[in-house]
């Protein structure tokens, strides 16, 4: 194993030992919890280096693909399809063996820092962790490389943090310490949860500035969860919009923005430049309607109730994912917008 | 209608929330308070709502002071209507939708707290709410988020109040239906003429909902105005900054995640908010990019621009083309 | 933290002011006459007189209080009417055997209570039988326990012995009787906790590091099961510590509870009334240790009041 995470097994039959091999593949993926679908059949690709932004809001199952391609759903949850992390199909592994490679495999950065830190551990001791049982080092040699890591994110006086605990820190310090512990080992692949939702704007702003500058220097790529169409902008080359379980528009980050094709894009991004542009006293442009319940399945496109232009067709054929123009864009619309309607909406 | 009058709020353990405010939400109007987490905002709105008292300065209610005493406020409290952040925390569990929407009638002994009459004017509500048909029996559990704000709207409708006070009311909803709920608090001040208090970080948003907004940093008001105003040439530092750091509308115009060109230095690392500056200085100093001297040795006071607006800087930002 | 500890000292010191306070009070509402106690045969009213002045029954409330709490520091407890001893003298003993039996029962509920807690919520087919057992126990009188015990173990099958005393083989079954009784209220904190803690975000963390579930439930999830553990362990010890009456009658184990038990049968103020002050004394004291062991293991104590 010439190229690869440090510290992993090698795992025979394994295919994809190609340097440039993409950060994640989903094929086929569902998920089903219980009777509840979440996910159905998503294909996705995120390339190595590339930012590929998941947008949803409740009930579209973003998060339960995330974590699905993270491996991190609970057992209860019943997931199929083929999921392939830097050439390896992690999909098929049992779960002892996926956990001795994911930490150089892929990095997690959770929404809520307070909740995903343990609150009794030094936030020192909890990056060390990664590398003392991953990269074999002992107690020394660990917690300097978590101190090591914590410069990394930006982090003034990184010695002196790591001996705090988490509820000393400030959202943005523990933010960064979870992006510490996610990039510890270099993984070529990064799920992020929306992780600057609960930040204020400053903040957000700095982290995402941080991400900037590691995105650069790391080759990792990133699945980011959000629903800030402006988080989006600032960060993502491609972008995928789940609705209902389904991915129902994606495609290069500009050509989501210029031309998207899915009414509900076109709508999330009607509702942002309204807010930011429009006339002051005048009513907020909104989707009609809310998020469909989770799991709710029914014939027909699920955005039907709130889409105005539906017709028949649309009660009845689920439509699936098509090309919308220009290439690698594609969206699942009997009748997809065009970029006239778009460029309407800014006028 | 609601007036701080050099108001400065002191919690247990000297933690100063609130340093000489002083801030009036005339009487029809809209009044927007736009800050990050320490500003203050919500410690405002807590002394709106008579839940705290200042420690100096006075809180004035049409003219007059609060009074003391649970007693002495709830005719003050019939006349404001409020509805918070979290729909999940805001709605007792265990009460009906008609018992949680009537409530108030209740408290302030108005008719209709119980009975038949109640029952209607909450159908009424509701629908007016966007749950027309709503079953009246049915508990908070059974709604989605937004649906439980539009329950909260209405229970902060029903008795008929002068004064509406949001607290992030759209913070915790999804997107799209943020934009409903907005809607919903923007019609509902409008066909009742009720002045509005509302309170958010969300920079844009408050330019659609207030016509005056008052931008606070760690317990003081550092610049008021009207939004468009503030947001095409801020006088205050820490306002430009805000608005610099809210996302870009395309990826074209990317600048966040691009460089660090234009940071605002990073808050310090200990919890509980930016460190308190020396009394005597400017608030913003330790952050600011454009500091001097005797930011850090003079407190600035709100200087009127005209009859507009106020900053409180020595060194405000003069007007110059800012790209949205 | 040192601020947060100097605060619950004073509140403590408090309490057992108050306590000491109570229990003089209840001297005057109780009824009877101390001297009578004291010397029942005691026919000539000269006599009860001079025992009265003796005992400073005469004086004035507070003096009498004055006396009494000068004495209470010097570790004068007064003296025992049926057996005429100094209390103190009686008590201090017994405390050692009962401090004997509180630990051993703390020892033995914590690691039944804990193994049944982890097993619960480890392995969901042993849940339910588990759940049954903590009722069981829950509802069985502590006294029916330690009497079935002592038939089975000490009668039938002749392990244990069956006559008083305080040695070694006689600690077993009384601790054990004390372990069962108090398992399902450990197992019930244990299994809680570990299941949130499982549930939580910051497990999940842990486990998208790669750790492993050993290491995971290990320096993760137990490490946040002390704390409310702690906390019981200390209200477990003062509680015991004040007397476990019961399991030291059915037993006759010589503790504090079994001293208690008999001075009340004879009427012997002064022995129940110490008992009482070194209850008090020992619940404020085990609350404040387990207070400040709980803010050593959960650092997000340290700065509550």
């Amino acid at each position: 194993m010439t190229t690869g995470p440090p510290g992993l097994p090698r795992l025979a039959g394994l295919a994809g030992e190609t340097p440039h091999a993409p950060a994640l593949e989903i094929s086929g993926l569902t998920v089903r919890y219980g009777q509840v679908l979440a996910v159905a059949d998503a294909c996705l690709t995120v390339e190595a280096g590339q930012v590929v932004a998941l947008i949803g809001e409740t009930g579209s199952g973003k998060t339960s693909l995330a974590l699905a391609a993270a491996r991190l759903l609970p057992r209860s949850a019943a997931v199929t399809g083929l999921i392939t992390i830097a050439g390896y199909e992690v999909s098929g592994l049992t779960a002892s063996d996926f956990r001795r490679m994911r930490a150089g495999l892929v990095g997690c950065i959770a929404q809520d820092a307070m909740a995903a830190l343990n609150p009794v551990v030094p936030v020192g001791r909890q990056v060390g962790e990664v590398f003392a049982v991953h990269a074999g080092m002992d107690r020394r040699q660990a917690a300097g490389a978590a101190v090591a890591a914590l410069a990394q994110v930006e982090i003034r006086r990184p010695a002196a943090v790591a001996r705090l605990y988490p509820h000393q820190l400030s959202g943005g310090m523990r933010q960064r310490v979870m992006i510490a512990m996610a990039m510890a080992l270099s993984p070529p692949l990064i799920v992020a949860d929306e992780p600057t939702k609960a930040l204020d704007v400053s903040t957000q702003a700095e982290i995402l500035g941080l991400i900037g500058e590691l995105r650069a220097r790391m080759h990792s790529g990133f699945l980011w969860i959000t629903h800030d169409m402006g988080v989006v902008a600032e960060l993502a080359d491609r972008a995928a919009v789940m609705y209902a379980g389904r991915i129902v528009e994606i495609g290069q980050v500009e050509q989501i923005f210029d031309a998207p094709a899915h009414p509900y894009t076109l709508g999330l991004l009607q509702t942002r430049r309204d807010l930011r542009s429009g006339p002051a006293g005048a009513p907020l442009f909104q989707i009609p309607g809310s998020p469909p319940a989770h799991g709710s399945e029914r014939a027909g496109c699920p955005f039907l109730p709130r889409c105005s232009r539906s017709t028949q067709v649309c009660a009845e054929v689920n439509p699936g994912l098509v090309p919308a123009g220009a290439s690698g864009h594609l969206s699942a619309c009997h009748h997809p917008a065009s970029a006239a309607d778009a460029t309407a909406v800014t006028a | 209608m609601i007036a701080f009058e050099q108001v400065s709020k002191r919690y247990r353990g000297a933690r100063l929330a609130l340093d000489d405010i002083t801030l009036e939400l005339p009487a029809g109007g809209s009044l927007g308070l736009v800050g990050e987490s320490g500003s203050g905002k919500t410690t405002c709105v807590r002394l709106a709502l008579g839940l705290e008292r200042p420690t100096s300065g006075r809180v004035t209610f049409d003219g007059a002071a609060y009074p003391a005493g649970r007693g002495g406020l709830r005719p003050l409290r019939r006349q404001i209507g409020f509805v918070l952040q979290d729909p999940y925390d805001s709605l007792d569990a265990r009460m009906t939708i008609r018992d949680i929407v009537a409530e108030p009638l209740r408290i302030h002994r108005l008719p209709g707290g119980r009975g038949r009459r109640g029952d209607d004017l909450v159908a009424e509500l509701l629908a007016a709410v966007g749950l027309p048909g709503a079953d009246l029996r049915s508990y908070p559990s059974r709604y989605s988020g937004g649906g439980r704000q539009r329950i909260a709207i209405a229970r902060a409708l029903i008795a008929s109040p002068r004064v509406l006070i949001c607290d992030e009311p759209t913070s915790s909803l999804d997107v799209s239906v943020q934009s409903q709920i907005v809607n919903l608090l923007l019609d509902a001040r409008r066909e009742r003429d009720l002045s509005m208090l509302f309170v958010t970080h969300d920079l844009d948003l408050i330019g659609r909902v207030a016509d005056t907004v008052a931008v606070m940093y760690t317990g003081r008001v550092v610049e008021i105005g009207p939004a468009e105003l503030i947001r095409r040439s801020p006088r205050h530092p820490y306002a430009k900054a805000l608005h610099d750091a809210v996302p870009a509308d395309h990826p074209r115009c990317r600048r966040l995640a691009a460089t660090h060109a234009t940071k605002v230095p990073a808050a310090p690392l200990v919890a509980g908010g930016v460190e308190r500056g020396v009394p005597d200085s400017c608030v913003f100093a330790d952050r600011c990019p454009r500091v001097q001297d005797r930011c850090r040795r003079e407190r600035p006071p709100m200087i009127e621009e005209d009859s507009l607006r106020s900053y409180a800087c020595f060194f405000p930002l003069p007007d110059e083309l800012m790209s949205s | 933290m040192a601020r947060a500890v100097i605060r619950r000292l004073v509140f403590g010191l408090i309490a057992v002011i108050g306590v000491v306070t109570l229990a003089f009070v209840l001297e005057f509402v109780v009824p009877g006459d101390p001297a009578k106690a004291i010397a029942p045969r005691a026919q000539s009213p000269a006599v009860l007189a001079s025992i009265r002045a003796q005992l400073h029954l005469n004086q004035p409330v507070i003096v009498q209080f004055a006396d009494y709490f000068g004495n209470l520091l010097r570790g004068n407890l007064g003296t025992s009417y049926v057996q005429h001893q100094p209390v103190a003298s009686l008590i201090g003993p017994r405390l050692l055997t009962t401090g004997a039996l509180a630990l051993a029962g703390v020892v033995a509920e914590v690691i039944m209570g804990s193994a049944l807690g982890i097993l619960a919520t480890l392995y969901g087919r042993v849940r339910a039988l588990v759940g049954a057992i903590n009722l069981t126990l829950l509802a069985v009188p502590i006294f029916v326990l330690g009497l079935v015990l002592l038939l089975v173990f000490g009668f039938r099958l002749g392990i244990a012995p069956v006559t008083g005393g305080a040695g070694a083989a006689q600690l077993a079954l009384p601790a054990l009787t004390l372990g069962l009784i108090g398992a399902p209220w450990y197992a019930q904190i244990v299994a809680d906790q570990m299941q949130d803690s499982l549930a939580s975000s910051y497990v999940r963390t842990a486990v998208s590091k790669g750790l492993s579930d050993a290491y995971i439930l290990r320096r993760h999830v137990l490490r946040n099961v002390l704390s409310p553990a702690i906390t019981m362990i200390g209200l477990d010890l003062g509680a015991y510590l004040s007397g476990v009456v019961t399991v030291e009658v059915v037993f006759v184990w010589p503790g504090i509870g079994l001293l208690a038990v008999n001075a009340l049968h004879d009427l012997d103020r002064p022995i129940v009334m110490g008992t009482v002050i070194v209850g008090a004394v020992a619940v404020v004291f085990f609350n404040l240790v387990a207070d400040v062991a709980r803010m050593f293991v959960d650092p997000r104590t340290r700065e509550e009041l």
